[in-house]
């Protein structure tokens, strides 16, 4: 997949890269060599567009954590390949673009939050790395993820939402080319959840990275999703893609919307048909 | 204000107004220091009160007598003994600091070496202080290593529970941007262990003091052990007692000064702030 830039966006103001990810044949096998090897993903593909949010769901065991971690590299693959833009995954990495945000906050609980939204950046730098002259400030991240005057603070005097939040900023101070985005919002009570859904929304409307994003609420695949990926379990495989033409930006009323509605209940029965 | 009387209320929450609520406030703050002026009292008149000979048990009184009249006899000893728990606990912490550090970088070394550590560690230290003085000779020397050896554990021992616990998820993080072996040990794992790593050093404190003392007892000509001993040979219990008290102000202080620098070094220290539960 070609790295084709479209600035959708218009008015967008900061100058912002991203990536495609292209994802072909991937298969993971746990215990290779072993007496009883366990695949846990098998024959996957699948192409992301640059800019485009797409949502793993599917069935506990069905791999969406594993297939995550493959495109971030925290897991190489045991047969097929990923492609982030024109570069691995690897890559990537080892470049500091790949925007990391995971159930839990995992934010240092000995630096402020200001120094762990910073310290992405000063690792990189820090080991001979560049980093992305187009990411945004401390304070302007600070700002952009709602929590202006708690940049002094330590996590554990914030929230579990407010930690997510310094988070996401932490993976958006790297510019990163994608965010990948380990069910980010499992650990959250369900209004704050909610909250933090229509915060990432308003933020992928303004930076318009790629994002992979694995969740299990169906609702919130939807409702973030230009396109949601069922997976099936044992081994883990891709059951069906599911366009989401809900209008955007999305707002707490496309939760009124008919189509919605509808699009979560077809889900919700396909899941219901791949768990039996 | 309060709507609900629980009785586990919160320390913070202090149940003000009511008469037996400021008694037992007051009682919180001052009642074991009260209890103990009580019990020296209670000492001091039951020497007299019994006409218990002096070379058993002396009065509190006769003790801080002569504890300012011995003054410089205390002072010399106890130099000696501060200077041997300092330079021992020292070079405690910097080879157990530095072998740990070693065993993190090299697995194999861990592998090989951490299993003598745990092993060590169940043997009463105590125990080898009289082989330390045949192999070292009497002296600053042997009174040195006493206070290492038996401090250098814990502290070795806490460390790398502290360096191995890391949390995967911050290693995690780590990952993500590929951080190299020496950020990982300086920005993650030693951060990270600070508070392990000072409950290993608090814990050697206490230790270090022992040491030293053992280490007078066996074979030493000064110090405030050597105090102690020949106090008690010579029954003058008062001036055994005179040196039992310099060494608990010398131990306490020394553990407070501890937790002093923890304070402003490891972050546990600064957790227990104010909870925002806003999103």
């Amino acid at each position: 997949m070609s790295n084709t830039l479209e600035m959708t966006q218009p008015g967008s103001s900061a100058q912002v890269t991203s990536s495609g990810i292209s994802i072909k044949g991937v298969e993971v096998v746990y215990g290779v060599g072993g007496s009883q090897p366990v695949t846990a993903l098998k024959d996957i593909d699948l192409d992301i567009a640059d800019g485009e949010f797409v949502s793993l769901v599917g069935p506990s065991g069905c791999g969406k954590s594993t297939l995550l971690k493959v495109v971030s590299d925290l897991m190489g693959p045991t047969r097929g390949s990923v492609t982030i833009g024109d570069t691995s995954p690897s890559q990537m990495r080892k470049d500091g673009r790949l925007g990391l945000v995971f159930q839990q906050a995992n934010l240092m609980p000995w630096l402020t939050i200001s120094k762990n939204i910073d310290l992405l950046r000063s690792l990189v730098s820090g080991r001979g790395g560049t980093v992305s002259p187009n990411g945004a400030t401390v304070d302007e991240l600070i700002d952009l993820v709602g929590l202006s005057g708690f940049g002094d603070k330590f996590a554990h005097q914030l929230s579990g939402g407010m930690q997510q939040r310094a988070a996401l900023a932490r993976a958006l101070a790297l510019d990163p080319a994608v965010l990948l985005m380990d069910e980010p919002f499992a650990a959250l009570d369900e209004i704050t959840r909610d909250r933090m859904a229509f915060e990432l929304m308003r933020i992928w409307q303004r930076y318009r990275k790629t994002v992979l994003f694995v969740t299990h609420s169906l609702g919130e695949a939807v409702l973030l999703s230009d396109r949601v990926v069922l997976m099936s379990a044992r081994p883990g495989r891709i059951h069906k893609v599911f366009d989401i033409d809900l209008p955007r930006p999305r707002t707490p009323e496309t939760r009124l919307d008919e189509r919605y509605h509808r699009l979560v209940m077809e889900l919700n029965r396909e899941l219901y048909a791949v768990m039996t | 204000m309060t709507t609900v009387d629980t009785s586990k209320a919160e320390p913070g929450e202090s149940v003000a107004g009511s008469g037996t609520g400021s008694v037992r406030a007051f009682v919180d703050r001052f009642g074991s220091l009260l209890l103990i002026a009580f019990l020296i009292g209670f000492w001091e008149f039951a020497v007299r009160y019994f006409e218990v000979p002096r070379f058993l048990l002396p009065t509190p009184s006769e003790i801080v007598t002569l504890m300012i009249n011995e003054w410089s006899l205390l002072r010399m000893h106890a130099t000696a003994t501060i200077a041997s728990i300092v330079t021992g606990y020292a070079a405690a912490v910097i080879f157990a600091l530095a072998i740990s550090a070693l065993m993190i970088r090299f697995p194999l070394a861990e592998k090989l070496i951490m299993p003598i550590f745990v092993g060590l560690q169940s043997v009463p230290k105590l125990a080898i202080a009289p082989l330390i003085l045949v192999w070292v000779g009497a002296g600053f020397g042997s009174k040195v290593l006493v206070v290492a050896a038996i401090a250098f554990f814990p502290i070795v021992i806490n460390t790398m529970t502290g360096f191995k616990e890391v949390d995967r998820g911050l290693r995690d993080v780590f990952r993500s941007v590929a951080a190299n072996e020496r950020q990982v040990f300086f920005q993650l794992r030693l951060p990270y262990a600070m508070p392990y790593i000072f409950a290993g050093l608090r814990i050697a404190t206490t230790l270090a003091v022992l040491g030293a003392i053992v280490a007078e007892y066996l074979a030493a000509s000064n110090g405030l052990g050597y105090l102690v001993l020949s106090g008690s040979f010579n029954f003058n219990t008062a001036r055994s007692f005179a040196a039992i008290i310099s060494l608990a102000l010398i131990g306490t202080i020394f553990f407070w000064l501890m937790s002093l620098v923890e304070s402003k070094l490891s972050w546990k220290a600064r957790s227990g702030g104010d909870q925002t539960s806003e999103v």
